[in-house]
């Protein structure tokens, strides 16, 4: 069990964070789940993840703030990061743009909905 | 004349009297006699006559007492007076006191017939022109009214009205223009537009009405010709001469589309709030058809399978619509930001081509992409480029029969790429074609009845496309496949700036 990575999965919808999880936990991880970006913080300062998979488009804290947060602190730069976004939010929001995506400094991102094998595969791909 | 003239003979002398009404017997006038002047006078008073043969010589009220009575009270009436010839200087200044002609004693029956002729003749022309006299004033009375009556219409207009002459003078203008346009001269009539008007859209579209002899249609935001947004129709004046048609000038009128605006922005509003409410959990669910497909034991060669396959289908196709209703309504609002990117054309459209093919291998399509030699960058909003273009690859692969294949080619010319998009599917009909960029509008046949839709993507295609200054064109041919091809000027090409 000792061995098994973290994830931390950060999406402000429980039934999608629930769904991401069963793919995750399947594909052999430890998952800890938050629903918006400042609980994402306090829950990296609680217990280090291995990987962080984070919600663009949250209250409270959106993705690019915490990613940004997370990006600027010596403790927590080295913890990758899988952005997810549903391109039909960057087109009629217009808040977080793809050049928001290319310019974050995150390690990865994937469009909504993730395909189970490909975010297992990019998961692993971070972390080992 | 209607009626009969009536003629009346007064002499008195019996001869005389009988003479005249033998020699007019044939003749289909109505005769009557008087033998003095009092009887006479007597007998125009109850009757009124038409035309009176009058004896200048008699006891009495002689002829001439007759004659200034009948011009005094009824002068309408034609004097003919009969005098000897010895007398002929009398009858001359009876004629100078308004008698008609006169007839010399003795006469013969023609003679007098001719002049009764000629007076009748006179009063009947007179009649004429009094009956003519009478419709011009009459008519003139209906221009008039026609006048008050357009000038009322033209002042009592909501819509603002300005008409103006070929250079584009104002010659006229209805109060509503003033109240509704922001206007810098006073008084308008007689200046130049471009003096009146701050707003140089304004001048030019009568001016383009002018030029190009046709209805040209603007709207106005507020804040720019008015505090209202306004919807202006302006049409050119046209007179057809020999010479050809010649422009008068112009006739713009402006009406107030605010509330319109208004309801319309309230829909789209509503509308982008129902979608995003629906779009949140619909995600959700797409997410969970994913997770309750690991590692099931049924899910291999059992019937759940194949229904989470299609669950995922129609909960993408739901997806689909929702966003394609949320980007139109914000669209429609005008309250879309393009954030407008440098951005690789040929590597857009391969990562699209990336996510379209699950779908085309589903269907064993082949999907060919040609790019030209050269790389080129256009500058759009990479997000809603790629809805678009997503759009029409997704429909061209739907609209493909299976095993068939869709064929993508660019080409650079004059600034501009045209990204070509052709399949080999069920084609469109010439009835169809003018509407596949309809809301809502949805080909239906035997042959896209499995094929799920919305009737939205292509009316967003056009949106996105007209946004980035673009044009789309789609040429096809039931059987022969769909062609669509998207121009869009470029930035830059590989090598040299276009």
């Amino acid at each position: 069990m000792a061995d098994k990575k973290l994830i931390l999965l950060v999406d402000d919808d429980p039934d999608f964070v629930e769904a991401v999880r069963v793919i995750v936990e399947n594909g052999g991880y430890e998952v800890t789940v938050a629903y918006d970006g400042q609980e994402g913080l306090e829950a990296v300062a609680e217990r280090k993840p291995d990987l962080i998979v984070l919600d663009v488009m949250m209250p409270v804290m959106n993705g690019h703030e915490a990613c940004a947060k997370l990006k600027g602190s010596k403790e927590t730069e080295d913890i990758p990061i899988i952005l997810l976004t549903a391109v039909a939010d960057r087109v009629t929001t217009s808040t977080y743009t793809h050049r928001d995506m290319l310019e974050s400094e995150a390690e990865d991102y994937m469009p909504k909905p993730v395909e189970p094998a490909e975010l297992l595969e990019r998961i692993k791909s971070w972390v080992s | 004349m209607d009626d009969a003239v009536r003629v009346l003979i007064i002499d008195d002398e019996k001869v005389i009297r009988d003479g005249v009404e033998r020699s007019l017997a044939d003749k289909n006038y109505l005769i009557a006699k008087a033998e003095s002047g009092e009887a006479g006078i007597e007998m125009i008073e109850q009757n009124g006559f038409d035309v009176v043969l009058l004896d200048l010589m008699m006891p009495g009220i002689d002829g001439f007492g007759v004659l200034e009575w009948i011009k005094e009270n009824r002068p309408h009436i034609e004097v003919i007076v009969i005098t000897g010839f010895a007398t002929v200087s009398k009858a001359v200044s009876a004629m100078k006191q308004g008698a008609f002609d006169f007839v010399g004693k003795p006469f013969t029956p023609d003679y007098i017939r001719i002049v009764v002729q000629r007076a009748v003749e006179k009063i009947s022309l007179e009649t004429e022109a009094r009956v003519l006299r009478e419709e011009r004033i009459l008519s003139l009375e209906a221009i008039q009214n026609e006048q008050s009556l357009l000038k009322t219409v033209f002042g009592c207009m909501v819509e603002a009205v300005l008409i103006t002459d070929p250079m584009s003078v104002v010659v006229h203008h209805n109060p509503a223009a003033i109240k509704m346009l922001d206007i810098q001269t006073d008084p308008v009539i007689g200046k130049p537009l471009s003096v009146s008007i701050n707003d140089s859209a304004v001048v030019q579209m009568v001016r383009e009405a002018i030029d190009s002899n046709r209805v040209v249609t603007r709207e106005f935001a507020p804040g720019t010709v008015s505090r209202r947004y306004l919807r202006a129709h302006c049409a050119p004046v046209i007179s057809s001469t020999s010479d050809g048609d010649k422009v008068l000038g112009s006739v713009t009128t402006f009406e107030d589309v605010s509330t319109h605006k208004q309801i319309d922005k309230m829909k789209s509003e509503f509308v982008a709030m129902v979608a995003h409410e629906l779009k949140s959990p619909l995600a959700s669910i797409e997410q969970m058809i994913y997770a309750l497909q690991i590692n099931c034991k049924y899910e291999e060669a059992n019937s759940c399978n194949r229904l989470h396959g299609r669950m995922t289908v129609r909960t993408k196709d739901l997806l689909r619509l929702i966003e394609n209703l949320l980007n139109l309504s914000k669209l429609e609002s005008g309250t879309v930001v393009f954030n407008l990117e440098r951005t690789n054309g040929h590597e857009i459209i391969k990562d699209i081509l990336e996510v379209a093919k699950p779908q085309a291998e589903a269907k064993e399509i082949t999907v060919n992409f040609n790019p030209c030699e050269d790389d080129w960058w256009f500058n759009v909003d990479y997000d809603h480029m790629r809805t678009a273009i997503m759009n029409i690859v997704s429909n061209a692969v739907k609209y493909t029969p299976e095993g068939g294949d869709v064929n993508i080619s660019t080409s650079v010319t004059g600034g501009f790429v045209n990204l070509t998009f052709q399949d080999s599917g069920i084609g469109i009909s010439k009835d169809d074609l003018p509407h596949i960029f309809d809301r809502f509008y949805r080909v239906k046949g035997k042959a896209t009845r499995h094929i799920t839709g919305s009737g939205l993507g292509l009316s967003l295609v056009k949106e996105v496309v007209e946004a980035h200054q673009g044009y789309i064109d789609v040429r096809s041919n039931p059987e022969g496949g769909t062609t669509f091809t998207l121009s869009f000027p470029i930035l830059e090409m590989a090598g040299s700036f276009a």
